[in-house]
């Protein structure tokens, strides 16, 4: 049993209710195996429109679901969100009645059984219990408030924190529980014409590595200085890529799955046949894709849904070869591999010097500075070509200045083409809620057209 | 004993006799999904609503309305597969159901909001989410300038409804279920390339009640199918290249339908037909197609392709919450904006275009009698002979409109576009939405015969932008067809579309019959799917249905790039 001590709100499933639930579920299944995940979670959030506090929400979810493996060798999956005693009598006995309907029967699948941990970094903080209050919540929106009022800007923020819990248990002496926070606070300031944008998010498992402050200065000033932008030719640019820019190119690269590239369906995929990229140089070679659960960037838990232990850190990709692809324990035992899990979130970084933002920009003749890309979408599995827009900040450089905003780009690039004209990095940060990433300074970028979206 | 290797055997050597596993020769146990689940207790709803409504009055709400949900979900799916090294007999996977209840109440105190919601509900959490919320609206008041005023036209009295079905799926074996699609999964495996493929029947049922403060308490009871029919093949070329074909079935429909949908259809049929679909697209793909070229043509769309892009463009843009700038912080704001100003003047489509929101449409996902603020549910016209006419309101946004609306002497009250849950605040979502053709309109075969130089493109998607002014998609080889002097040529590859919104609809120059009209599924609300996953108790789809559709002047692109 992995143990965490948080303070959790009322309400949340914490371990001791997981483990109640547990035998009261797995009295009914003494010689069949069953397995039980307990889900739970509370959120809370104040959303500010054009400068007013237009909703303060609070929900809390539950979700108990149950797999059992009759004497027959049958299976089934059933959930509720209905916790009392009737509601786990529902589910008991649903779940025995759908199994029995299973035509073909799968065979006995046992359960996990008892597993062995690592010791967990820490994702549930204190801190976080003051986001989760109106009152909390309130000071950063006052604080939002008051700026973009002072800048004649029309603010809409978002303030959000949560608390998680879950659990995977099974009859045959698995038990795994974790507890975790998040808190966010993000902010679009726009000019009252609609023509200027300027946007910044911070986001963390702890409230108190959260900048508010930060947000709030950054997302006023992009929005002051994109005031009047004007259209320059969509073309290949060198562009100075901010995190969150980043975030977005890399975050649709993230289907490790193995099986996925072996029949074919994700850019790490060689042909149909079986035959998937690993080994193969990808990226720039002084890029590192890794997914670490003790990052103290980007914490994670230590089993998977299914209670897999996660042993150590992953490392996707090495000085740019593709070293790993995640093998589930059956498609492993299927192709003679160790099973590999995907921890999920990563940091991707550079391997050497680091460059600043100011000698980025010094660096450049004519290019373009993007904050944000918004509505990635993919055009091309096999090479990975995404489409999309530039938003909430772009301004073009000259000579080694930025000079002015322009008007947004739609975009046309493949994250594999664009981590292989990297001409220099800065240091990683937390970009987004899943990934850890630099700016970038980055060639022949294809702004590919004009879009009047503002 | 048929094993399951000689059964694969016996039925690709075309014997002409499908044979099939033993333990369908088995079935015949009478359960259904009915007997997983408890009965809905519809007064204990009615009671929680009620109580949470009280506790909110009497906590100093001026208004509040409540959506209290029971709902079950079940899933018969079955899969086979047969490209590996051990292929497989069709089988049933696990089944699964899902049982859910929740609560989500929103408050008015001095024209702020507040809303508090809960998965799982009890009369004392019922009326603890009433006091919650009344309390966030108190606490929210200063910071909440200028008072949210409400629209007319919310409910204030009882009522009931019920989607309109013929069989009830929940009442049907399961294992007749599983008997359906394991022979047609077996009527079809036999053809030459197929990888693997699956069929799967999603049954939900939902009751909702509404109260509110003005008097309401509706009992809307919900039943939607999901069918799906799904295959994968490969086909070897003459240069050795392996095309990888999938395909899946449009024929079922999906929305408010019980068992009808698929029992009313020859099931066996279509899931081979899908199947044989497969195939020729890997066999398509095997072979050397064109490259696109790039540059501006005439473009055929299917009825399909134009419902998806009714569903991510304009649709999504005349969401008034949206064109406000309620969601600038997240999914973006629209270019259709200021909506004041533009409504009645701007020409956002060719004049052959109209647009029509309509929640009472007999088999839509979105279609109900009430919308989640308790709006009777009505067509509303949104856009006539091109023209913006309307955008989809709530209660809190149509005030927004009231100039426009005084002075066409209509009512000023929400077209109903609301949508709430346990965990989610009532909020303007997709509703239906049906792009108009004419009974008397060209078929797909006639526009394709009237084009002298450019594409039909099968199915389209949207990756659009922040304010949903412009778009690009591409598009697998299978889906794309040159047209030359009025016939369709060679698949192409490496096929892209971009557009700006307003120039695209604009260039429509010829809508197809109604009689072609298809139906396309759409996310009613990216915010919605994420602040409610792990519940699947609450509706989050919307049907968008089109004709086929000629546009001219589209600019196409070549993705194939390698750097």
């Amino acid at each position: 049993m992995i143990s965490t001590d948080p303070m959790l709100p009322p309400g949340l499933l914490t371990r001791d209710a997981c483990l109640a639930l547990a035998e009261r579920v797995f009295r009914h299944f003494t010689s069949e195996p069953a397995s039980l995940q307990c889900a739970s979670g509370a959120h809370a959030e104040t959303q500010v429109v054009r400068g007013r506090v237009r909703a303060v929400n609070e929900g809390r979810n539950v979700l108990v679901t149950l797999r059992v493996n009759t004497a027959a060798g049958r299976t089934a999956l059933v959930s509720t969100s209905q916790i009392d005693e009737a509601g786990i009598g529902d589910l008991i006995h649903a779940a025995r009645v759908a199994a029995g309907q299973l035509v073909t029967p799968t065979g006995h699948s046992p359960g996990l059984g008892p597993q062995v941990y690592p010791e967990p970094p820490k994702l549930c903080f204190d801190s976080v219990h003051v986001p989760m209050s109106p009152d909390g919540r309130a000071a950063v929106v006052a604080a939002a408030q008051a700026a973009t009022e002072r800048a004649g800007v029309m603010g809409n923020a978002d303030v959000r924190a949560e608390f998680t819990t879950f659990a995977v248990l099974d009859n045959a002496g698995l038990s795994a529980y974790r507890a975790g926070s998040f808190a966010e606070c993000s902010l679009t300031a726009r000019t009252k014409d609609g023509k200027g944008s300027g946007w910044a998010w911070s986001g963390f498992e702890d409230w108190n590595r959260v900048d508010v402050d930060g947000v709030v200065r950054r997302a006023v000033e992009l929005c002051e200085r994109s005031a009047k932008p004007v259209a320059i030719e969509p073309g290949r640019y060198t562009v100075i890529l901010e995190p969150a820019a980043v975030a977005a190119l890399l975050e649709p690269m993230l289907d490790w799955s193995a099986r996925k590239a072996d029949w074919g369906m994700t850019p790490y995929s060689r042909d149909p046949l079986g035959n998937n990229k690993l080994g193969l140089q990808m990226l720039d070679s002084r890029l590192q894709v890794v997914a670490d659960p003790w990052d103290p960037d980007k914490p994670t838990g230590v089993f998977t849904i299914i209670g897999t232990p996660i042993p150590s850190k992953v490392t996707w990709f090495e000085d740019g070869v593709l070293r790993n692809l995640a093998y589930d324990r059956y498609y492993a035992r299927e192709k003679g591999k160790f099973e590999v899990v995907d921890p999920s979130g990563v940091r991707l970084y550079g391997r050497g010097e680091t460059t600043s933002l100011d000698d980025m920009i010094r660096s450049v003749q004519r290019g373009v500075w993007i904050n944000r890309l918004s509505h990635v979408g993919r055009l091309h599995m096999r090479t990975g070509l995404l489409t999309g827009t530039t938003r909430d900040g772009v301004f073009l450089i000259e000579n080694g200045k930025i000079v002015k905003a322009v008007k947004n780009f739609r975009f046309t690039e493949s994250p594999f083409f664009v981590f292989n004209k990297l001409e220099a990095f800065g240091e990683p940060v937390r970009a987004s809620r899943e990934i850890v990433a630099p700016r970038m300074l980055v060639r022949d970028f294809d702004l590919s057209s004009l879009t009047d979206a503002v | 004993m048929t094993t399951r290797r000689v059964f694969l055997g016996q039925v690709a050597a075309g014997s002409g006799v499908i044979l099939l596993p033993r333990s369908l020769t088995r079935l015949g146990s009478s359960v259904t999904a009915a007997n997983l689940f408890p009965a809905i207790d519809e007064d204990a709803l009615r009671r929680f609503a009620v109580a949470a409504i009280e506790a909110a009055r009497a906590a100093g709400a001026s208004y509040a309305d409540v959506r209290v949900t029971a709902g079950q979900q079940f899933q018969v799916h079955s899969s086979w597969s047969g490209g590996g090294a051990r292929p497989l007999a069709p089988y049933m996977s696990l089944p699964s159901a899902r049982l859910g209840v929740g609560i989500g109440v929103r408050a008015l105190v001095d024209g702020a909001w507040g809303f508090a919601g809960n998965d799982g509900v009890t009369e004392g959490m019922a009326v603890e989410c009433g006091r919650t919320a009344t309390g966030f609206a108190r606490g929210n008041r200063r910071r909440s300038e200028p008072p949210i005023v409400l629209a007319a036209g919310g409910a204030t009295t009882r009522g009931e409804w019920s989607t309109p079905i013929e069989q009830d799926p929940f009442s049907v074996p399961i294992a007749e279920q599983a008997q359906l699609q394991l022979e047609a999964l077996a009527g079809a495996i036999h053809l030459s390339g197929l990888q693997k493929g699956g069929v799967g029947f999603s049954w939900r049922r939902r009751t909702q009640v509404f109260a509110s403060t003005d008097g309401a308490l509706l009992t809307q009871r919900f039943v939607d199918a999901n069918p799906s029919v799904g295959f994968e093949a490969h086909a070897r070329g003459p240069s050795g290249v392996v095309g990888v074909g999938s395909a899946e079935a449009d024929e079922l429909a999906s929305g408010g339908y019980g068992w009808e949908t698929v029992h009313a259809n020859d099931f066996a049929r279509i899931v081979r037909g899908t199947a044989e679909r497969a195939i020729e697209e890997a066999r398509a793909r095997a072979l050397p197609v064109k490259d696109a070229e790039v540059g501006r043509y005439d473009v055929v769309f299917s009825a399909e392709a134009m419902a998806a892009l009714l569903g991510a463009t304009v649709g999504p843009a005349l969401d008034l919450e949206r064109a406000l700038g309620f969601r600038a912080n997240q999914a973006g704001t629209s270019f259709l904006a200021p909506p004041a100003d533009l409504v009645g003047q701007y020409a956002v489509a060719a004049p052959a275009v109209t647009i029509r929101a309509d929640r009472t449409r007999r088999g839509g996902f979105a279609t109900v009698a009430w919308d989640d603020e308790g709006t009777p549910a009505s067509e509303t016209t949104l856009v006539e002979r091109g023209v913006v006419v309307d955008y989809l309101t709530s209660r809190e946004t149509a005030g927004e409109l009231a100039s426009w609306y005084e002075g066409r002497r209509q009512p000023v009250r929400s077209n109903g576009a609301c949508r709430g849950a346990a965990l989610f605040a009532p909020a303007v979502c997709l509703p239906n939405l049906t792009l108009e053709g004419a009974a008397s309109g060209p078929s797909t075969a006639d526009l394709i015969a009237n084009t002298k130089r450019g594409f039909y493109v099968e199915f389209a998607h949207g990756s659009a932008d922040q304010q949903l002014a412009s778009n690009q998609f591409a598009i697998g080889s299978g889906a794309v067809r040159e047209i030359r002097q009025g016939k369709l040529g060679s698949p192409i590859g490496d096929f892209g579309v971009q557009f700006i919104t307003p120039v695209f609809w604009k260039n429509i120059e010829a809508l197809g019959r109604a009689a072609e009209a298809r139906d396309h599924l759409t996310l009613a609300d990216r915010r919605a799917l994420e602040m409610m996953s792990g519940n699947p108790l609450h509706s989050l789809l919307a049907t968008i249905r089109a004709v086929p559709a000629r546009v001219r002047d589209v600019n196409i692109l070549n993705v194939g790039r390698t750097a």
